[in-house]
């Protein structure tokens, strides 16, 4: 069984925020809510690097660990998914997640959020497959479909990656022997820059 | 005296013992899920599904 992982090639990404364009899109996502974003390091600085970020679907999902209702699930491929329909939009989820992933479409009086939503990995929810009311609660499944998440798979620069995380890995590794050197995006040298 | 210094000694390690904290962390796991059955498990689980899939990324994903 494969272990769905998306993958970032931050030497690659070149922030043209088409990932968030295709997911918003295929998903219409609502307004306010954002299931991929992409951050840049050192933004308008010559050698700033960018990474597209959204939830990154745990192994050991901190946001399925404090949820009070108990609405998340992880599928045997380990894509984290949630049911709209315990959500209590208590926002744990939100305050556990060290990558911001669950957002809320609301914002209301006395701290209204409204259903938690985040990345499916284009995998919908347990509602019936490819029906309406799962499009209009989680978005599109694709995976159902025999396919993989849009914003992998329209990644022009081929930066971002989603799919089985040993494939995800052998590219990843092929291309990091090809530039002969680890990738510097990260590590100490990043962390602690000697001017600061 | 001796009675006074013992009885001090008591009280005090009973104090001493409120002043106790436990420093391991608090791990939650996960619960067990409450909704309806996904029925994309199911699928997920037929190898053909997941041949699909697997072809999908190296025709889309792989590079060049």
């Amino acid at each position: 069984m494969a272990r769905m992982k998306f993958l970032c090639d931050a030497e690659r990404c070149i922030e043209c925020n088409g990932c968030v364009t295709a997911c918003k899109n295929e998903h219409e996502v609502p307004w306010g809510v954002n299931r991929r974003r992409v951050v840049t390091l050192d933004d308008g600085v010559p050698g700033e690097k960018s990474i597209s970020v959204a939830c990154m679907h745990c192994s050991d999902a901190p946001c399925a660990a404090v949820c009070p209702v108990d609405c998340f699930y992880t599928t045997d491929d380990g894509i984290v998914l949630h049911d709209k329909d315990l959500c209590i939009g208590c926002g744990y989820c939100f305050y556990a997640c060290p990558f911001g992933a669950p957002q809320y479409p609301q914002k209301e009086a006395f701290g209204v959020r409204g259903k938690m939503d985040k990345c499916t990995f284009c995998a919908g929810g347990p509602e019936e497959d490819g029906s309406q009311a799962e499009f209009e609660k989680y978005g599109r499944n694709r995976i159902s479909e025999g396919k993989l998440p849009l914003c992998a798979e329209m990644c022009s620069t081929k930066a971002l990656l989603g799919g089985d995380g040993d494939m995800v890995a052998d590219i990843y590794r092929e291309r990091v022997l090809k530039r002969s050197s680890r990738p510097q995006t990260w590590g100490w040298g990043v962390a602690y820059k000697a001017d600061s | 005296m001796r009675k006074v210094t013992v009885t001090l000694l008591i009280m005090a390690s009973f104090a001493m013992g409120g002043c106790y904290e436990d420093t391991d962390i608090t791990l939650h796991d996960p619960g067990v899920y409450r909704g309806t059955t996904d029925p994309l498990l199911a699928k997920q689980a037929n190898p053909e599904q997941q041949a699909k899939l697997a072809a999908r990324f190296l025709e889309g994903q792989s590079d060049r």
